[in-house]
């Protein structure tokens, strides 16, 4: 168990071309037992990052704490940190169980108590039936179990969790989501689990850390990221479809504020406080973001509206997805699967002031 | 231009992977196959490309028997998986490559990717080589080399599914809007659902051996023709329940679990039901018919009661596993709402659209004969 | 199974290092060494060479050696002789090589394609010496007889050609088939697909092939010595004539030796570069 600190960490690879800065000054407290998720695309530096508090990679600059130890110098095994990989790992001439077993016979662990360790994994797991097998005989699911299970039964302080899932197909995907959820809550261990994928990391981790281009973007819960997002990236990053982004004019009598899409006739109201927020800037234009599911046909009191006109109507299933154009505005809207507003007609969509975000026209940073 | 016709086609090595499968994809259609990973989906497609050799059945595009047909000079075009772009040529070298296939004069052909590569907005990445672009634009290189072939048929495999989110729906409109795909057959395999119900004018979701059941994407959603159908569409999954039909003086119940669950199926079903001989069934709820009620709120449906066992805050939505008996049931909840562990739940069924199969063969018993 | 547990306590990274460190230097050592003295040797005048204690640091050098070994018109001879074995036999090597292994590669796969591959590689672990004789018939009853260029270049054929299908086989199968079948529906047939697409993803290993081939028909010494020495004589087989009466000048020959080892030595600091530009091309996706 352990609470772990980066201050001021940095990451610089030297190249015959100049030197690449992988990690940028990064901040960041994890606190004990806490699920955090590291997302990004791919390049953001969220591996090098991982692979620093693993202990793989050493540190340019910074300082990496575990409970307010200082590990810069200390090798993975002093960290006590456990790692499970996105290709699985498993040795192929061990059979589950041995590959379970492993970690504890290297730190020369008695059989009894391995057996019993291996035993109590399996049970969490539920790879019970399979502990005989070798992997080549196991299905993926199976064996990201197991390879999960091999990083638990070292009973670390830091469990690293890197792209574990993105080799499973959807479903299977979608039951380990919940079943690492649970682990999570049964053994309320610390873990790091990097991802690209930002539904994975919404729904697992408590706090959830967005990198881009090196940088920490946003350390926070889902809530915060979703509705309150730092700036443009991870409003965009966040949230599937992507969130609706449009370029607008301010046009302000004093009392009301309408934010006047470009070459388009739709205007978005902004609720009180954005609007104030927008005053104080002394703003002439501003990035709208409204998110796909923030548009609604049903009208409800109070409610702001636009029209627009429906260019495609993707039928999903559990909802259908309008892109929609006004001018030379294009963006989208989530509606009920009932929905069968075909191409070329129009469609009135109601939003709730609130759930408009405003972004600076240049810096990108939301405005609260 | 052309349509395609697969007559009986079998493929198989140790075990069938085509059985038998017929299909026809008219003229400017766009069918989507959709199915599990290790399907077959592959295989379908390298049959009709002429990469696998059939061990049975006939292949026509238009009147031509293609059947035996090599692959180059089938006019078919098809992007991989892995995009299998070559990695020795530019991007510019890459699209031309169907044209300088055909020995074109060099005038057309810088006109001709040229404008492919605006349409599909990589003309900035002409000279670059595969490995210096982004996944993305290594799709849309490996789009626009089947673009300027203007073949009779597209095969498109797995295109987006590898993508992020933001370039996975960029390249999704792209898919509805090009007049090129949309003008011939295309045959399209994915095993992600939403893709599919999203792009298909007509779907097929494929089993072992072959189709399960084509139709519009909104018909095999709502009326899957089986169990398995209607657990390939759909996420997250189906909540799944072994059932039995009771009878009493009030008529007909749907009861899982010894009574843990149990209400009334809605009219159209309860007849269909009543008329059933075997008891024993499996009823099928989506998620998104199930629901969450705030806590005193009257319900105009039937409800049960269970335990938030874990529950998922995702973005637009969220997921909620609830313990009801010692039943499963995921929820779609609304994104503002949060649960603990624990806390008692009130579920209200959305019982018009469940869906109710056969224990043995799982087909669904309200579509077909009764 | 019993793998023993390591000691309690954490293994110390730092020593282990260490150790290994210290075999590395050792094996530079005992490699180095030769060459080192041999460099010496060739700077060395003669009587220096034969004292019983011998120099490691040559007390007067004599750079003239080098200019020395070429006033026997031989020496110039025997290394353009080699340089046209070697080279001929390595493009000969390289053509049906890079042919025999995409067919092993591509068409024969499963039990058959296995074992006719290592059979032709087995043809490599013959001892040469076994065939000496009837080889020797053989080429003698050639209209070209045994002393010619073409003896040599077809010969080294029997060394060259496994090794360099069996290396071919395994490059092609490592290329990805799929590109070559988007060549096929690009419109390629498949010769030129084979040409467009398979062959500049293997160029690389076709260079690493191509050393190899070259060195081993540049050295070779045994079959040279025995069929030819006459009209054709390669440079290995011009090295055992530099003696005055009794005595070997040891000077000229590790001159001589020093300047045989050139051609190679530049020929692997040109072509390093494409081997490793060419192995960073091998991926389908990344």
């Amino acid at each position: 168990m352990a609470r772990v600190t980066l201050d001021k960490v940095n990451k610089i690879y030297p190249s015959r071309h100049g030197d690449v800065h992988a990690v940028q000054d990064l901040d960041l407290a994890i606190e004990d037992g806490e699920f955090v998720a590291l997302l990004g695309p791919s390049g953001c530096g969220k591996t090098s990052t991982l692979r620093m508090i693993v202990g793989l990679e050493a540190i340019s600059g910074g300082v990496i704490a575990f409970d307010g130890q200082p590990v810069n110098d200390q090798t993975p095994e002093q960290r006590n940190v456990a790692m499970a990989f996105e290709t699985y790992a498993l040795y192929p001439t061990f059979t589950v169980a041995q590959n379970l077993a492993f970690p504890l016979e290297v730190k020369g662990v008695d059989k009894a108590t391995r057996d019993e360790k291996v035993a109590e994994v399996a049970r969490l797991l539920r790879i019970e039936p399979i502990l005989d097998s070798f992997p080549r005989q196991l299905s993926g699911g199976q064996q990201q179990r197991v390879s999960l299970g091999r990083a638990l039964i070292r009973d670390p302080a830091v469990f690293i969790l890197d792209e574990v899932m993105s080799h499973l197909d959807a479903h299977l995907k979608f039951q380990m989501l919940f079943e690492l959820k649970r682990i999570h809550q049964t053994l309320e261990r610390t873990i790091v689990y990097v991802t690209h994928d930002q539904m994975e990391a919404l729904a697992l981790a408590d706090r959830v850390a967005v990198m881009s281009d090196a940088k920490l973007q946003q350390f926070g819960d889902r809530d915060t990221l979703y509705d309150r997002p730092a700036n443009t990236f991870v409003a965009g990053f966040i949230g599937e479809p992507p969130t609706n982004f449009l370029e607008a004019e301010v046009r302000d009598d004093g009392t009301t504020m309408r934010l006047t899409i470009r070459d388009a006739s739709a205007a978005f109201v902004p609720d009180g406080p954005r609007a104030a927020a927008i005053r104080d800037q002394g703003l002439r234009t501003v990035i709208v973001g409204i998110r796909p599911q923030n548009l609604h046909v049903r009208h409800d009191e109070g409610d702001e509206q636009i029209t627009a006109t429906v260019e495609i109507n993707e039928y999903q299933g559990e909802h259908s997805i309008l892109s929609l154009r006004d001018g030379a505005a294009e963006f989208r809207a989530m509606v009920p699967p009932s929905v069968k507003t075909g191409e070329g007609e129009t469609i009135d969509l109601s939003y709730r002031s609130r759930d408009v975000m405003v972004f600076h026209p240049e810096t990108e940073v939301f405005i609260s | 231009m052309a349509r395609l016709v697969l007559d009986e086609i079998c493929k198989g090595w140790d075990f069938p992977v085509l059985d038998r499968l017929s299909l026809t994809v008219e003229e400017g259609e766009f069918f989507v196959i959709v199915g599990p990973s290790g399907i077959g989906k592959t295989t379908l497609l390298r049959c009709v490309a002429g990469l696998e050799r059939l061990d049975a059945g006939r292949v026509f595009i238009g009147d031509r028997d293609a059947t035996t047909i090599k692959p180059y000079r089938r006019g078919v075009a098809m992007t991989f998986e892995s995009y299998a772009l070559y990695p020795h040529l530019s991007v510019y070298e890459n699209i031309a490559s169907p044209l300088r296939a055909r020995r074109l004069p060099k005038a057309t052909i810088d006109q001709t990717v040229a404008s492919v590569a605006s349409l599909l907005k990589i003309d900035h990445l002409l000279d670059r080589r595969p490995h210096e672009v982004s996944g993305g634009q290594k799709q849309r290189t490996a789009l626009g080399r089947t673009l300027v072939a203007k073949p009779d048929i597209f095969l498109l495999d797995e295109p987006i599914s590898h993508l992020d989110a933001k370039i996975r729906h960029e390249l999704r409109r792209q898919f509805h809007t090009l007049e090129e795909l949309r003008r011939v057959a295309t045959l399209y395999v994915t095993h992600d659902y939403s893709e599919a119900l999203s792009l298909g004018d007509r779907i097929g979701v494929m089993g072992k051996g072959g189709l399960i059941q084509v139709g519009s994407p909104r018909d095999v959603f709502e009326n899957p023709a089986d169990l398995f159908a209607a657990r390939v569409l759909g996420q997250p999954s189906i909540n799944e329940f072994q059932a039995m039909i009771e009878r009493d003086a009030n008529g007909i119940h749907v009861s899982v679990a010894d009574g843990a669950i149990r209400f009334p199926p809605a009219g159209p079903h309860a007849s269909v039901l009543g008329r059933r001989q075997d008891m024993g069934i499996s009823v099928g709820m989506r998620p998104q018919h199930l629901s969450v009620l705030p806590e005193g709120a009257e319900a105009n449906r039937p409800t049960v009661t269970g335990s938030v066992d874990v529950y998922e805050a995702l973005g637009a939505t969220g997921v909620l596993i609830a313990k009801v008996g010692d039943q499963q049931m995921t929820v779609i909840t609304p994104p503002e709402a949060h649960y603990q562990t624990g806390e008692p739940v009130r579920i209200a069924l959305d019982r018009d659209h469940f869906l109710y199969f056969d224990r043995g063969d799982g087909r669904n018993l309200m579509v077909g004969p009764h | 199974m019993s793998r023993t547990a390591a000691s309690a306590g954490q293994p110390n990274y730092r020593l282990i290092r260490y150790v290994l460190l210290a075999f590395l230097v050792i094996w530079l050592v005992f490699t180095l060494f030769p060459l080192y003295f041999a460099v010496i040797t060739a700077l060395k005048p003669v009587e220096e060479i034969n004292r019983m204690v011998p120099t490691f640091w040559p007390e007067t050098f004599r750079i003239d050696n080098f200019s020395g070994i070429f006033a026997d018109p031989g020496s110039l001879k025997s290394l353009i002789d080699s340089i046209i074995i070697a080279s001929a036999n390595t493009a000969l090597s390289l053509v049906l090589g890079t042919l025999a292994g995409y067919a092993l590669a591509r068409y024969l796969r499963g039990a058959l394609g296995e074992n006719l591959a290592f059979f032709i590689l087995s043809q490599r672990m013959f001892p040469p010496v076994a065939i000496l004789i009837p080889i020797f018939f053989l080429f003698d009853a050639t209209p070209w007889g045994t002393d010619s260029y073409i003896t040599l270049i077809l010969l080294y054929l029997v060394f060259n050609m496994p090794l360099a299908t069996w290396l071919m086989m395994v490059f092609f199968r490592d290329a990805p088939k799929e590109l070559e079948e988007a060549a096929y529906l690009d419109g390629y047939t498949p010769l030129r697909a084979f040409f467009k697409v398979t062959l500049p993803l293997v160029v690389p290993g076709m260079i690493s092939v191509a050393m190899l081939c070259w060195i081993f028909a540049w050295n070779e010494y045994l079959f040279a010595n025995l069929l030819t020495g006459t009209t054709v004589k390669t440079f290995p087989v011009h090295i055992p004539t530099f003696v005055a009466g009794s005595q070997t000048l040891w000077n000229f020959v590790m001159a001589f030796s020093l300047v045989a080892m050139l051609p190679p030595v530049i020929l692997f600091i040109i072509l390093r570069r494409y081997m490793v530009r060419g192995l960073s091309l091998g991926v389908v996706k990344g």
